[in-house]
């Protein structure tokens, strides 16, 4: 099969996003040693509050769980070639024709890339991923603050879980797959 | 911006070249003889004078005969004001002279040039997936895999031929030849898909 890299695809460009930008540069790029730090030393309040706004309610950590479900949502058929068909080359061809094309080309595009079989896992994780935040979240604002460990093996446990969802969005396309 | 040509006529009926004036940022259209001979004498050269906002050499070969990676190396030197039509463009006598929807984009191109200041979108000229060879590889693939939809696209062969007569046209002006079936049937369609995915490989392979 192959990926049409550089057509415009919304769902590789979510993938993108919550793959690289999000999972990767501010989950697990991020050292558990200085997550505890910012929490107890008032010398990093500058980057606790920007931390903050990531993973406080409505922030940023919220919004890309939910792009995530939305991308779930929305991969099997945003990935799929079918969406070519649409284009002005087949502008001619009768209803019947459109829907032959788009029924098989779309039935040979999940038999090669399972892609079906990526959804539950994925909303799995997310869910998980979910749970551990809330966690985390919880630990974080605590009163009177929770141990360095606990602050620690919250986040730890919060990348775990990041790392699983960022693994499964790994094997996702690039862009439109043609079979 | 201006544009200049060093070409014959093959473009008259899509530009009008412009007369130099030093102060305006330009697009030099060239038609080389020996484009590699031009490449190692001229390319570096014209690109100096800043105002040469972008080269873009035209021949009736794809891409003036430049194989694929040297087309990439010199992209990667020379950055976004180099650029080779991926389609041949023959002279006014020849079968592979601009006509249809090639005409059209180089039409579009020429004139988006003359309203831009700086740089230079190739894109409008070369889209990066060809969208016509598209169209008939999904043709092509949907005759050889199912009996069905392989009877109800024969069935409706009027509706598509034109689709069919613009690839084997867009195929012969990207890669120099000719596809291999001049007719597009339940018969044909396994090997026409497989050398319009071989083609379609080649241009991910440039895209990636």
């Amino acid at each position: 099969m192959l990926i049409l890299r550089g057509l415009p695809c919304e769902v590789a460009l979510h993938r993108g996003l919550l793959w690289h930008s999000w999972l990767k540069n501010q989950v697990l790029k991020m050292d558990s040693g200085y997550v505890v730090q910012m929490h107890r030393r008032p010398s990093l309040k500058e980057e606790r509050e920007s931390f903050e706004r990531k993973i406080q309610a409505g922030g940023e950590f919220e919004s890309n769980l939910t792009n995530a479900r939305k991308l779930v949502g929305n991969m099997v058929h945003g990935f799929s070639p079918t969406q070519l068909i649409e284009s002005g080359s087949f502008a001619t061809l009768s209803a019947e024709a459109h829907e032959v094309i788009k029924s098989v080309i779309h039935k040979e595009y999940l038999r090669q890339t399972r892609i079906e079989e990526y959804v539950e896992p994925a909303s799995d994780a997310i869910n998980e991923l979910e749970d551990a935040y809330k966690e985390f979240a919880i630990a974080w604002y605590q009163k009177p603050p929770v141990s360095d460990k606990v602050i620690q093996q919250c986040f730890e446990l919060l990348q775990c879980r990041a790392r699983k969802l960022h693994e499964l969005l790994g094997r996702l396309p690039e862009g439109i797959v043609l079979p | 911006m201006r544009i200049y040509g060093e070409i014959d006529d093959r473009l008259n009926h899509v530009v009008s070249f412009d007369l130099a004036d030093p102060e305006d940022n330009y697009l030099l259209v060239v038609h080389p003889n020996d484009t590699d001979e031009w490449i190692e004498q001229e390319l570096s050269e014209r690109l100096q004078d800043e105002h040469c906002r972008g080269v873009l050499l035209v021949k009736g070969v794809p891409r003036a005969g430049l194989a694929d990676e040297d087309f990439l190396r010199l992209k990667k030197q020379y950055g976004d004001r180099f650029h080779v039509s991926a389609c041949s463009v023959g002279s006014l006598r020849e079968n592979t002279r601009l006509t249809g929807d090639l005409e059209f984009r180089f039409k579009k191109f020429f004139q988006y040039v003359r309203n831009s200041v700086d740089k230079i979108d190739w894109r409008i000229l070369d889209p990066q997936w060809p969208d016509k060879l598209f169209s008939a590889y999904l043709l092509a693939k949907v005759m050889s895999m199912d009996i069905h939809g392989a009877e109800v696209l024969e069935q409706q062969a009027a509706s598509w031929e034109s689709v069919w007569e613009d690839a084997k046209k867009e195929h012969m002006l990207l890669t120099g030849v000719t596809l291999k079936h001049t007719q597009l049937n339940i018969k044909t369609a396994k090997d026409i898909a497989s050398q319009l995915k071989k083609y379609l490989e080649s241009v991910a392979l440039r895209v990636s």
